[in-house]
C-alpha cells in the first residue's frame, strides 16, 4: 500500500480554485514465452504526485516523479502556476463548476504483487502442456501480464478516495497453417479484475480452456472467406461490447461532442432500434461487480452508472465536472487518469449494450443467409460513428443453422445506422476487461453486451 | 550534481552492482525528462501541464538467466532494491545462452535537438495555429491540439564498459480536428509534426495546411457504388501505416522468432518492388534520432530493404543470436523511404480509376499479409482526375502483393520530423462501397 503523505495538505491549497492532489503508484509484469523461449520477462514500478489547479476556466497540471513531502509542495504551486499562466493569456472567466457531494471512500482492494517466479514458473507450465500436447502447432506464444493503479486523491471540495484496480491475465496465442491460405492465428484470453493468486490457482485448472482453445484454432484452419457485403449477423456479446465502446461510447465522451463529434446533433433523438439500451456502468451491473469498478473518479465525483441510450433515444453524454455543467448534466465520474503524471480525461468505465431477452438459438435459427461473428481483435471508429472492427472468428449461419468458420475478416458501418437495425437482443451478457482504451493515455476498461442481430457491411476476401 | 553526471553515476553503479552479484553482464539506462505541455480542446485552450519525470531500467544476464526490472526512481535506495529484484526476476527465468550484453562500444556523448523550452513562444505558436485555422479553415473545427516540448536526458551504462549520453529536445504538435457544415461532418483527421525551432508558423509545417484544406474538402462525401480491384495512391500518412505493418508482419523480430514471417529465408532475394528501398536513418535529418538500440549497440544508417532486395531483417542482437541472423544495424526507427521522380500530379494523371487513401482504419493484418479496413479522408479517381470525396469505402488487399505491384513513387516526399514519405501508387487493391 503506498504511504500518504498528502491527507495533510490542503493547506496548501489555494484559495477559488477547484483542486486534485494525487499520490499513485503503477504496478506491471510481463512474461511473454514465445515458442518456449522467454522473451519478455520483466517487472516495473511507477509512482510519484501530482495535482490539478482549474480557476477561471483553464487547468493547471503538475507532476513529479519524487514521491517526497517537498514534491507534494513543488506541484501544487507549479499546477498553480500553470493556470495562472493561461490565465493570464486567454481569460475565459469561466466560473467553478459546481461539485455535488464531498466525502471520504476507501475501496480496500488489498493487493501486492507476486515474486516473479511466480509468474514465470506458471507460464513455463502453461507452455510446456501445449508444447508437448499440439506439437502441430506452427507457433505458440504464452504472455503473462498484470497491472494496477493505487491511488490516493485529496480534493478541494469533492471525495477523497483510496482506490485500487488491479487486473491480470494469461494470453494465449496459437497459430496453424492451412493447406493453401498461408498461416492463421487466433487469441484466448483469461483472467479479470484482481491479483495473479485470485484468477489462477494452478496452471492445470487452465487445461481443459486450452483443449477448447486449440479445437477452436483447428476449426479455423478450416475457414473460408467471407461474403463482402451487407449481411445478416449476429454479433457475440464481444463484438456487441466493442461497438458499445469505440462506436457509441467515444462519440459520446463530452470532450469529443464539443469536438464536432456525430452525438452533438442528436441528444432527445432517436439513433437505435427502440431494443438497444446502453450504459457506461461505475461499478455494479445486474447486482454484480462490474469487471473494472471504479467507485470516485480522480476530480473526486462519487461514480454512478451514466446511462447513454435509453430504448433507442440518446439520453446522455459521459461528462468530466466541466463538460457536465457545459451541458447542463450531471457528472458521474467519468474523469479518470492513468498515471501519476496523467491528468483526468473523460473516460470509459464498463461501457455495455443491455442484455435483452432473446434466446441465441432462437436468434441464430432467424438468420437464412448470414454470419455469426464471435472474436474481435481490434476495433477502431471515428467521431462519425463509423466503425471498423476486426472479426477474427465466427461462423456462417445457413437455413438458420451454424456452417463453415470463417477467416479474418472486418465488420463496417456507422453506429447510428446500424444500431436501428438491431432486431434481436440476447439474454446473457458477455464482458472483456483485458484491453487497454486509447485516448491520449491508456486506460483499463470494461466492455460488453449481449449477442444481438443487426445488418452490418462485412470485408471478405 | 549535474543531471548528467547524476544519471551516469545512477547507471554505472546499478551496473557494478549486478556484476558484484556474480552476473555474466548487465547494463542499465537511466533518463530524466522535463514535459511543457499545451491541450487545447474544442478550440480553446484547456491546460498546461509541467511533468518531471525519470526512470531507470536494468537488464540483467545471471547463470545464462535473463530480467528485466524499470522503476521511475534514481535515489540509492530505490535502485539498490531494483537490484536485488531484478536478480530474483532472472533466477527465476529459463536458461538461455543466446542473451549477450553489447560489447564495449566506448564512451560517447550525443546532443541533439532543442532542449530549453520557450514557453512564451511555443504558447505564441499553438494560438496562431488556432487562429489561422479559424481565418484559413472555417469549416474546420480542432477536436484536440497538444503542443508539447520534451527534454530528455538519459544514460546508458554496460558491464562491457560502453557509456552512452544523450541530451535532446523538441518541441511536438499534434491535432485531430474534422470539418462541419451544419449537421453534416467528416471522420476526423489527426496531423502532427516534430520541430526543433519555433521560426516557422506551423500551418505553413510539413503538409498541415494542404491537410485541413483536404478534410475541408470531404464534405459532401458519399459511399462508394460498387466494386472494383484497381489503384490505390497512398498519402504519406496511410502509407506510413502500412509500412509500419510490413515490419511488424515480415521484419520485426517478433515475427521472426514466432517464423511467421514469409521472410524468414529471403535476405539477399528481391520482396518487394524494385524501387523500394526502406532504410532507417539515425544519421539523417531526424531531429532526435535514437543514437543506440536497447541493447546497446550504436545505431547506424541502415537499408532493411533496397531496390526492393531485402538486405537485413529488423532484429536485435538476441533475436539474431537466437535465430541465426545478423543483426540490424540500427533499430526500426527514423525511418525514410525512397522518393521516385514522377510529381504525384503526374501519377494520379494516368490512373483510369483508382483511390486516393488518406487515413487507414483496419482491423490487425492478418498472419499471411491480408488486410482490410475503412479507407478514411479518401477521394475517388477517375480518367486522371480526383472526382469526388469518399465515406464507407472499404479497401482489402494483401501487404506483399500491394507492394509487389507499385505503380509509381512521387517525387514529393513529406518530413515530419521523425520519417519521410512519399505517395506511393499500388495496385491489386480492391474497393467496395455499400
Amino acid at each position: 500500500m503506498i504511504r500518504d503523505i498528502i491527507s495533510d495538505k490542503t493547506s496548501l491549497f489555494g484559495q477559488g480554485a477547484h483542486t486534485e492532489l494525487r499520490a499513485q503508484e503503477n504496478t506491471a509484469v510481463s512474461v511473454v514465452i514465445n515458442n518456449g523461449n522467454t522473451v519478455t520477462n520483466q517487472r516495473e514500478v511507477i509512482s510519484g504526485v501530482s495535482a490539478r489547479v482549474l480557476k477561471n476556466g483553464v487547468c493547471g497540471f503538475a507532476s513529479d516523479a519524487e514521491y517526497s513531502e517537498s514534491a507534494v509542495a513543488r506541484v501544487l504551486r507549479a499546477a498553480d502556476e500553470n493556470a495562472s499562466f493561461l490565465d493570464r493569456r486567454i481569460s475565459k472567466k469561466k466560473p467553478l463548476p459546481s461539485v455535488s457531494e464531498r466525502g471520504e471512500f476507501s475501496d480496500r482492494v488489498d493487493f501486492s504483487l507476486a515474486e516473479q517466479k511466480r509468474y514465470v514458473d506458471f507460464s513455463r507450465e502453461l507452455d510446456s502442456y501445449i508444447s508437448d500436447k499440439y506439437p502441430q502447432l506452427a507457433s505458440r506464444r504464452v504472455v503473462v501480464k498484470c497491472d494496477s493503479m493505487e491511488k490516493l486523491l485529496i480534493t478541494s471540495d469533492a471525495y477523497n478516495a483510496h482506490t485500487t484496480l488491479p487486473r491480470s491475465y494469461v494470453y494465449l496465442l496459437f497459430e496453424v497453417q492451412t493447406k493453401d491460405k498461408g498461416p492463421v492465428n487466433l487469441m484466448k484470453v483469461l483472467g479479470g479484475f484482481g491479483g495473479f493468486d485470485d484468477n489462477f490457482t494452478t496452471p492445470d485448472s487452465l487445461y481443459e480452456e486450452i483443449d477448447a482453445f486449440y479445437e477452436r484454432v483447428m476449426q479455423k484452419r478450416e475457414g473460408v472467406y467471407a461474403e463482402a457485403g451487407l449481411k445478416t449477423c449476429i454479433l457475440g456479446g464481444a463484438l456487441t461490447g466493442m461497438l458499445a465502446h469505440e462506436a457509441v461510447g467515444h462519440t459520446v465522451e463530452a470532450d469529443l461532442v464539443l469536438g464536432g463529434s456525430v452525438a452533438a446533433h442528436n441528444l432527445g433523438r432517436r439513433v437505435a432500434s427502440e431494443l438497444v439500451n446502453l450504459a457506461d456502468f461505475a461499478h455494479t451491473a445486474y447486482g454484480e461487480r462490474t469487471p473494472l469498478p471504479v467507485y470516485v473518479d480522480d476530480e473526486g465525483v462519487l461514480c454512478q452508472d451514466t446511462k447513454i441510450i435509453e430504448n433507442g433515444i440518446l439520453t446522455g453524454y459521459m461528462n468530466n465536472l466541466e463538460s457536465a455543467e457545459h451541458f447542463n448534466m450531471r457528472a458521474t465520474g467519468n474523469a479518470r487518469a492513468f498515471s501519476y503524471s496523467d491528468e483526468p480525461l473523460i473516460r470509459m468505465r464498463n461501457t455495455a449494450v443491455l442484455a435483452g431477452d432473446s434466446k441465441l438459438e432462437e436468434m441464430i435459427e432467424s438468420v437464412k443467409d448470414g454470419y455469426y461473428l464471435t472474436d474481435t481483435n481490434n476495433g477502431q471508429a471515428d467521431t462519425s460513428g463509423e466503425f471498423m472492427f476486426g472479426v477474427c472468428m465466427g461462423y456462417e449461419i445457413k437455413n438458420g443453422r451454424l456452417g463453415r468458420p470463417i477467416l479474418d475478416t472486418t465488420i463496417s458501418g456507422v453506429a447510428f445506422d446500424m444500431l436501428k437495425t438491431v432486431d434481436m437482443v440476447g439474454d446473457k451478457m458477455e464482458w472483456l476487461s483485458s484491453g487497454m482504451c486509447g485516448k491520449k493515455q491508456p486506460m483499463p476498461v470494461g466492455l460488453g453486451g449481449p449477442a444481438i442481430r443487426c445488418k452490418v457491411t462485412m470485408g471478405g476476401k | 550534481m549535474e543531471i548528467r553526471e547524476k544519471l551516469l553515476s545512477v547507471a554505472k553503479k546499478a551496473t557494478d552492482m549486478l556484476v558484484s552479484h556474480g552476473s555474466e553482464g548487465a547494463c542499465a539506462r537511466a533518463s530524466y525528462t522535463e514535459t511543457e505541455e499545451f491541450n487545447v480542446d474544442g478550440g480553446e485552450f484547456s491546460l498546461l501541464r509541467t511533468v518531471i519525470s525519470q526512470s531507470i531500467e536494468l537488464d540483467v544476464i545471471k547463470g545464462k538467466r535473463y530480467a528485466t526490472v524499470s522503476l521511475n526512481k534514481i535515489d540509492d535506495d530505490s535502485v539498490e532494491a531494483a537490484v536485488r529484484e531484478c536478480l530474483l526476476s532472472a533466477e527465476a527465468a529459463d536458461e538461455d545462452g543466446h542473451r549477450r550484453i553489447a560489447p564495449d562500444m566506448g564512451s560517447r556523448i550525443f546532443e541533439n535537438g532543442c532542449t530549453e523550452c520557450d514557453k512564451d513562444l511555443f504558447f505564441d505558436r499553438i494560438n496562431e495555429l488556432c487562429a489561422d485555422i479559424k481565418e484559413r479553415h472555417p469549416l474546420i473545427i480542432v477536436e484536440q491540439m497538444i503542443g508539447r516540448h520534451r527534454k530528455r536526458l538519459s544514460a546508458y551504462v554496460n558491464s562491457s564498459g560502453s557509456q552512452f549520453v544523450c541530451d535532446r529536445g523538441s518541441y511536438e504538435l499534434d491535432l485531430m480536428y474534422s470539418a462541419h457544415k451544419g449537421e453534416e461532418a467528416t471522420s476526423f483527421f489527426s496531423d502532427g509534426f516534430i520541430t526543433d525551432t519555433l521560426d516557422t508558423r506551423f500551418i505553413e509545417m510539413c503538409e498541415v495546411d494542404k491537410n485541413l484544406s483536404d478534410v475541408e474538402n470531404q464534405l459532401g462525401a458519399t459511399p462508394f457504388d460498387g466494386k472494383f480491384t484497381g489503384v490505390a495512391v497512398l498519402t504519406p500518412p496511410a502509407l506510413g501505416g502500412f509500412i509500419y505493418d510490413l515490419y511488424s508482419r515480415f521484419l520485426s523480430g517478433s515475427s521472426v522468432m514466432s517464423k511467421s514471417t514469409p521472410w524468414l529465408n529471403s535476405t539477399g532475394e528481391r520482396v518487394v518492388d524494385e524501387r523500394i528501398t526502406l532504410s532507417a536513418l539515425p544519421d539523417g535529418r531526424a531531429i532526435t534520432p535514437s543514437p543506440y538500440s536497447m541493447d546497446g549497440y550504436l545505431n547506424e544508417n541502415c537499408a532493411f530493404i533496397e531496390n526492393g532486395i531485402l538486405k537485413t531483417l529488423a532484429v536485435s542482437d538476441y533475436v539474431a543470436r537466437k535465430c541465426g541472423y545478423e543483426r540490424a544495424k540500427s533499430s526500426f526507427s527514423s525511418i525514410s523511404l525512397s522518393n521516385g521522380d514522377t510529381p504525384l500530379a503526374d501519377i494520379i494523371s494516368k490512373i483510369d480509376k483508382g483511390i486516393v487513401v488518406g487515413r487507414f482504419s483496419g482491423g490487425e493484418t492478418s498472419a499471411n499479409g491480408d488486410f482490410a479496413g475503412v479507407a478514411k479522408n479518401s477521394f475517388l479517381i477517375e480518367n486522371g482526375k480526383i472526382t469526388a470525396p469518399l465515406t464507407e469505402t472499404m479497401i482489402s488487399g494483401n501487404l506483399s502483393q500491394i507492394f509487389n505491384s507499385v505503380i509509381n513513387i512521387s517525387s514529393e516526399t513529406v518530413f515530419d520530423g521523425s520519417t519521410s514519405m512519399p505517395y506511393m501508387a499500388v495496385g491489386n487493391v480492391t474497393v467496395s462501397g455499400k
